[in-house]
């Protein structure tokens, strides 16, 4: 270790190297006086005294040193003398309740079972051993071929019946103490309880416990360890989808006639399948369709959404069944620019403003008002005072049942709410991203309905529901757009450059030889159809949100 | 307290408007700057006194008795004052109702907004109102009685006549 030292700092001196880099000198404890603790008393006397042990059978005597004062009970270790009381019983004890016991037991072969337990104090694996088997037992013909199990079976079915017979017998022996101190006899019969199916079944799991190879051994860490993952993630998992189903009936139930078809059309998007819920609202769409409505916070999964067949397929339902005329679309498309007053110009009352415009669009809803009074009679809210008939009403459309309460408002539960308190609401990291696009559809200015409608009537409350549903889903997709976007510009300026390397005619010879691409899944069609990539499309219908994407790629 | 038997499935709501107005003192005796009232009633001026029992309208603690209670309408403080604060307005039903009080939150306004190029002429007095529904959820019957009854006053129409323009 010197030498090392010396080596690596040969310029430093010997007493400093061996201060320095040899072993660290342990700081030294000065001596502290200490004065002898005194104590008050006085020295205790103490004497050599003999004793006797109540364990002994002899009378032995041995010294030790007690206190003076101490009075000699008895020696302290006497107590652990335990000591098993072997049955005793009579011939008649015998003849009464042991021989009933049957099970192929003689006397002779229960005496000799006692008194082995006794001689070995009830230890069942030298009994079992020594069973017929050693030159002290007696003779027998026929060795019986007693298992462990069975020789346990036997004593303990003797010592309850012995137990029992004397718990009933009123004179007992002063001597016979029952085993438990509660004095109780079933206290006592438990103590002596021995299933021997039961034993053996215990001996044969512990044996194939023992036994288990080691890949077993590690297949049981890993389900263990499995299943303590899924119990901790369980109130995540089940938190998730509660929310989930929150989210989801949310929506199926908002009324249609604040929401035209094209915009279930959006929430048909994410649908989770088989995640009906009732709808019972009057506007609501028929049974099919409102099955298929789910929240836009679905499983925002972008490959899931098939926009374009899930219109044709909802419209092709929906007219049949709605049987009513298709309103003009041009009111609708107008009403979509932004700003417009939310209240918008009122509907002819009997026709909904059914526009079969394009599913991108996402924020037109159609109609204002759910006045369908002819079909049911009753509106079902408007903005003045107004008591929504509880569900007695008959309705005659066959797929809705009998008209109730918004669905929004039957899930409030009892008590006295303000509404702008129960709009949908928004995640904190989602708020920017919504107000700026609110800003970006002038919206956001003072007065208007950003943060919160200014008039929060049910049907303003409805249409600003609806509006935040269908701008989260669209946030979602057009990043995936533009995700997917960036991805394909680089992509190509990647080709550019590597047509550039190879020469145009070799690109042209490789191309030919790859297999033809695969024809493109309906999401990526669908993707290009949503709002996030600015089609052609929205160009016609002058989407707001085509637009301003457009205008900002 | 037991309240009769609520109505499933049956939802009322109910208009109201809540605020303030608040003008400038012109002639300063005080360090108060400003008179302003805070309110709550119907829209319209319709009669909301047949469900409300009573409103307490709690303002900043400077104030003496800064819980000032209406129990009957004009549901309305007046009061002097600087500061601009939150006043928490709670709005007592009927005991027939069974219904918890409810409050509403809104900032006492007194200085006009800040509006670049104009200039806010003097005198004019700032207003700061919130349009609100309250919603009654699974009424008690009598106090659905009560709802339904109305003030017998005038009120916005049931069913909107057609071609009218904001209906």
């Amino acid at each position: 270790m010197a030498h090392k030292a010396k080596q690596r700092a040969p310029a430093m001196s010997r007493e400093l190297t061996s201060l320095c880099l040899e072993n660290q000198t342990v700081p030294v404890a000065l001596d502290q006086f200490q004065a002898k603790p005194k104590f008050g008393t006085r020295a205790a006397r103490w004497a050599w005294r003999g004793f006797k042990s109540s364990a002994r059978a002899d009378d032995l005597v041995l010294h030790h040193w007690t206190k003076a004062n101490e009075q000699f009970t008895d020696y302290f270790y006497a107590r652990f003398n335990a000591q098993t009381k072997p049955y005793a019983y009579t011939d008649d004890e015998y003849g009464q309740c042991i021989e009933p016991l049957g099970g192929g037991w003689t006397r002779a072969e229960t005496d000799y079972l006692l008194r082995l337990c006794a001689q070995f104090d009830l230890r069942f694996l030298v009994i079992h051993d020594r069973y017929y088997s050693h030159p002290d037992c007696p003779g027998a013909a026929v060795a019986p071929d007693r298992t462990l199990e069975d020789l346990k079976a036997r004593y303990y079915a003797v010592g309850r019946a012995l137990t029992q017979h004397r718990a009933g017998a009123d004179d007992g022996d002063p001597e016979d103490v029952p085993l438990q101190a509660t004095n109780k006899l079933a206290d006592d019969l438990e103590l002596l309880r021995f299933d021997k199916d039961k034993e053996l079944e215990r001996k044969q799991h512990l044996e194939a416990l023992f036994r288990r190879t080691d890949e077993e051994i590690e297949e049981e860490e890993l389900l263990v360890a499995e299943a303590r993952r899924i119990e901790a993630s369980e109130r995540r998992l089940i938190h998730e989808r509660e929310a989930l189903l929150q989210a989801h009936a949310m929506f199926e139930e908002v009324p249609a006639s604040a929401i035209g078809p094209p915009l279930k059309v959006q929430f048909a998007q994410t649908v989770e399948p088989g995640l009906a819920s009732p709808s019972a609202t009057p506007g609501a769409e028929s049974g099919p369709k409102a099955r298929r409505g789910s929240a836009p916070e679905g499983p925002g999964d972008a490959a899931t959404p098939r926009p374009l067949k899930k219109q044709k397929s909802l419209h092709g339902v929906a007219t049949p069944q709605r049987g009513r005329p298709a309103g003009s679309s041009h009111k609708a498309q107008a009403r979509a620019s932004p700003g417009a007053g939310l209240l918008g110009p009122p509907l002819p009352p009997s026709a909904l403003a059914w526009s079969s415009a394009s599913p991108g669009r996402g924020l037109g809803p159609r109609s204002e008002r759910s006045d369908s009074p002819p079909q049911f009679g009753v509106p079902t809210f408007s903005t003045e005072d107004h008591i929504v008939k509880p569900a007695v009403t008959v309705v005659d459309a066959p797929e809705i049942g009998p008209i109730t309460v918004p669905a929004r408002d039957a899930r409030l539960g009892p008590g006295v709410f303000l509404r702008s308190d129960k709009l949908f609401p928004i995640s904190k990291s989602r708020l920017d991203a919504v107000n700026q696009f609110m800003g970006q559809l002038s919206l956001s200015g003072p007065h208007t309905i950003w943060p919160r409608p200014v008039m929060v009537t049910a049907a303003v409350c409805d249409r600003f529901d609806s509006l935040q549903a269908t701008i989260l889903p669209l946030l979602d997709y057009k990043k995936v757009a533009d995700k997917l976007e960036t991805e394909i510009q680089v992509l190509r300026a990647r080709r550019r450059m590597l047509v550039a390397e190879l020469g145009a005619q070799r690109a042209e010879a490789i191309l030919d030889k790859l297999p033809p691409p695969a024809p493109l899944p309906d999401h990526a069609h669908d993707r290009s159809a949503s709002p996030g990539s600015g089609g052609a499309a929205h160009q016609r219908k002058g989407s707001t949100a085509g637009s301003r994407k457009r205008s900002s790629a | 307290m037991k309240a009769g038997k609520r109505m499933k499935g049956v939802v009322i709501s109910k208009p109201i408007i809540y605020g303030n107005i608040a003008t400038e003192l012109l002639s300063r005796k005080t360090e108060h700057t400003h008179k302003w009232t805070v309110f709550l009633r119907g829209p319209n001026e319709q009669d909301i006194s047949y469900y409300i029992h009573k409103v307490e309208f709690k303002l900043h603690e400077t104030f003496v008795n800064n819980n000032r209670a209406c129990k009957s309408p004009p549901y309305e403080v007046t009061e002097t004052g600087w500061g601009e604060f939150e006043i928490i307005t709670k709005v007592y039903f009927p005991p027939a109702s069974g219904e918890k009080p409810i409050s509403l939150y809104h900032m006492l306004k007194l200085y006009p907004p800040d509006t670049p190029g104009q200039s806010w002429p003097k005198g004019k007095p700032v207003s700061n109102f919130f349009y609100d529904e309250l919603i009654f959820s699974e009424p008690t019957e009598e106090f659905f009685a009560m709802l339904t009854k109305g003030s017998g006053g005038p009120e916005v129409p049931l069913a909107s006549p057609e071609g009218h323009a904001f209906s």
